[in-house]
């Protein structure tokens, strides 16, 4: 490699990774002067919740297996790594909006796609050192390690995102592979992705079996050494101080980077380009007939809604887990059934199965509403609804009718299923059913409220919105906040079970028409104000 | 038709439009200005896309900020860079304008037909937006614009990208609208367009009018770049 390709490779990396930073600190305050400030506080906060599992963990183990400290905090990391990396990779590889200005310059494909797996290793690198530096710290310090554990640590950090980002990109180029040059070739990125992330939940949960036939922690070890080689080296260089296994870890995470590299340029450049042009052939196209402004605004929103990899991907993922419940709770009845004998109050497999789906429905539903992202996500064509003769409510209830389209229906049609196989209490699938349709309509509403006050216009590609952006991250937040909390509100036995599942959907209700009312009162203005 | 009176509209420390008046009514009304003066943000806040500070702007009598509703279903707004729904076909957001605007379907068929002719755009309207060219974006956005026949017509830097037949055309169209009763308040730097197009224009330079009125009355005998460039020095 030339002097010259060396300094433009430097140039490339710099730029992604200040497109990233820039990206990441333009989260908080709409980059703002205290942006950089806010954003170090949140990685301080989350490596602190590290460090408080890290030491929970390292306390309540024995000292003959405290591997698992080790071994559970970097599989952690290695499998969000691996999840977040998908998610990740298609956004770097293909959607950045420099591309064709990257392209235009003299420069080799090889360059460019460092500079883009810089910035999403960058990503990855913020994963493990939240993850794995406190526990090194944590486990420094409750087993009196020498100094050769945190070399090693910081070595296996640098080391183990290696594989996961290479496993995302490739999984990234299959998937536009599949894609390019089809007739409906966003369909099929998204059907693909939405198979891939159902193979990703079943493989979790094969693994979860796997480890449960393990029995015993050697069964457990012997799983990960099968399934994850990465993690298994760098669980026992840091434990035991083997070089040996570190070598191993760095041999093969530079080896498969290396081999990416060397292989994948052309194919990824070619797959880039074609991506990115519109292959689709002119369709003979009528003059519709004049449709109700809800139905066009509704319209919109669903085209919108499905030419977004990032965001079916992202948003699917709560309806999706719902069905993958269903499905494995009428593949495991028999351990419900014996589950239920065990319990000391011996409830009916039926109330429990009805209590489970209900949980599990909730936290889907309001784990990530496309609303909470649905404003950024107008982006640069905002200009269109905010120049036309339209009131903010007739936006927001197109919006607010796909969030819940998207997501009680299938909860509905899980539960109603659920039900006749296990015969649910006819109180609980009622309540169930409007629990689910009050929580669809909460989520949406709050993802809409949020992302109208922390709106995100300013992303060089979706997933910085989808995934990253604060709206995205407070919705997430308090979706998992609302769903825990009722759930323990409903099993905390404080008020017999029926007054606190109407209690809770009371409150849903409530908040329902609140946020309604805060819509009502405040949209247009906050609409006016972006 | 347009009545803009005092309008201020500041970025945090920096006034980007600093007491702004002007009036237009039946005509074609150019808003001159080098880069960064204030032509983007005050057509976008006279389409009711950006709040101000100050000020008021009154469309057909009726405020931007009291009645947006009834001020916009009289006017349509192209930005200078027109960023469409890259995911739908030419056609599916010319429908959409057009549900927006309540437009029956003999009327929206007509009216497609004929600006889709005149911006020889009918082979394109079946493909996906996100194909099209730059100017090929231009032509559907002001396709969809002039579809409803709008009374105020806003435009930013309207001519850019445009292939010099099109831009023929829109300036074509613009004097018919004008002579047809419409107004039309437009954008450019480019000062022969300007010249030889508005019936009034204003110089805006730093957030502030620095000249207006018809064109013999701001240029007298001179060209309106030899204008403009003097007032610049001057500013």
């Amino acid at each position: 490699m030339s002097k010259r390709s060396l300094f433009q490779t430097g140039v490339l990396i710099r730029l992604s990774l200040r497109q990233l930073l820039g990206q990441l600190s333009g989260n908080f305050s709409r980059g703002g002067r205290y942006s950089a400030l806010l954003a170090g506080l949140l990685f301080l906060m989350l490596a602190a919740l590290s460090a408080l599992t890290s030491a929970s963990l390292a306390f309540s183990v024995p000292d003959s297996a405290r591997f698992l400290v080790v071994l559970s905090m970097t599989l952690t990391a290695f499998c969000l790594m691996l999840v977040f990396g998908f998610y990740h990779a298609q956004g770097y590889l293909f959607d950045f909006r420099d591309f064709d200005l990257l392209f235009s310059m003299p420069l080799t494909q090889r360059q460019i796609l460092v500079s883009k797996l810089v910035a999403l290793l960058g990503m990855m690198l913020l994963y493990s050192v939240i993850l794995i530096a406190p526990m090194t710290v944590v486990f420094g310090l409750v087993y009196s390690a020498g100094a050769e554990l945190y070399l090693i640590a910081t070595a296996g950090m640098l080391m183990l995102p290696l594989v996961p980002l290479v496993i995302g990109a490739l999984i990234a180029l299959g998937i536009r592979w599949l894609s390019a040059g089809r007739q409906h070739a966003v369909l099929w990125r998204n059907i693909v992705s939405l198979l891939m992330i159902m193979l990703l939940m079943i493989g979790m949960l094969m693994l979860s079996w796997t480890g449960k036939e393990g029995q015993d922690l050697s069964g457990m070890l012997v799983v990960t050494q099968r399934l994850f080689p990465t993690v298994s080296w760098l669980t026992r260089a840091m434990l035991h101080s083997d070089w040996l296994a570190l070598g191993k870890l760095a041999g093969v995470s530079l080896v498969s980077l290396g081999g990416f590299l060397l292989l994948c340029p052309s194919l990824w450049a070619g797959l880039n380009q074609r991506s990115r042009r519109d292959w689709t052939q002119a369709a003979k196209q009528q003059v519709a007939a004049c449709r109700p402004l809800a139905h066009a605004l509704f319209h919109k929103e669903v085209r919108r809604y499905f030419a977004s990899t990032s965001l079916v991907t992202n948003t699917l993922v709560g309806p999706l887990m719902i069905v993958v419940f269903g499905i494995g709770l009428l593949v495991e009845r028999r351990q419900l059934i014996l589950i239920a004998q065990m319990l000391p109050s011996a409830p009916s497999s039926a109330l429990i199965a009805a209590l489970l789906t209900l949980a599990v429905s909730l936290f889907c539903i309001t784990l990530m509403p496309m609303s909470a992202t649905t404003i950024s996500l107008e982006g640069r064509c905002f200009w269109i609804v905010r120049s036309l003769p339209l009131r903010a409510e007739e936006l927001f209830r197109a919006k607010l009718q796909l969030n819940f389209l998207l997501n009680a229906p299938l909860a509905w049609l899980c539960t109603l299923v659920l039900a006749a196989v296990f015969r649910f209490p006819l109180f609980y699938l009622a309540m169930s059913l409007l629990l689910q349709a009050a929580a669809a309509m909460a989520a949406g509403l709050w993802g809409l409220i949020i992302n109208l006050h922390f709106p995100r216009f300013d992303y060089d590609r979706e997933v910085v919105v989808v995934k990253q952006s604060l709206s995205a991250l407070i919705s997430v937040l308090v979706g998992m906040g609302y769903s825990f909390l009722a759930c323990a509100g409903v099993l905390s036995g404080i008020v017999p079970l029926p007054l606190a599942l109407l209690a809770v959907l009371a409150m849903t209700g409530i908040a329902d028409l609140l946020m309604m009312r805060y819509l009502h009162r405040h949209g247009e203005a906050l609409l006016r104000r972006l | 038709m347009l009545e803009i009176s005092g309008l201020v509209k500041r970025y945090g420390d920096i006034t980007a439009v600093d007491h702004l008046s002007l009036r237009c009514h039946h005509e074609i009304y150019g808003l001159i200005g080098a880069n960064g003066a204030g032509k983007s943000t005050t057509l976008k806040a006279v389409a009711g896309i950006l709040d101000f500070d100050e000020g008021d702007i009154r469309i057909d009598g009726l405020s931007i900020r009291t009645q947006p509703l009834r001020c916009k279903q009289q006017m349509a707004y192209i930005p200078d860079n027109p960023d469409l729904y890259e995911m739908m076909r030419g056609q599916e957001y010319l429908n959409f304008v057009a549900d927006v605007y309540q437009m029956d379907t003999a009327q929206r068929r007509r009216q497609i037909q004929r600006l889709a002719a005149l911006f020889e755009m009918e082979g394109a309207l079946g493909q996906r937006i996100g194909g099209y060219s730059h100017g090929m974006k231009q032509k559907l956005a002001l396709i969809s614009a002039l579809m409803h026949d709008p009374q105020l017509l806003i435009l930013d830097e309207p001519f850019v990208g445009l292939d010099p037949k099109a831009s023929f055309t829109l300036k074509q169209l613009m004097r018919e609208l004008c002579e047809r009763g419409h107004t039309i308040f437009f954008s450019t730097h480019v000062l022969e367009v300007a010249q030889k197009l508005c019936d009034r224009i204003a110089i805006l330079m730093k957030g502030r009018i620095v000249a207006q009125g018809t064109m013999e009355e701001v240029i007298g005998q001179q060209s309106l770049e030899q204008v403009f460039l003097e007032l610049a020095d001057h500013e």
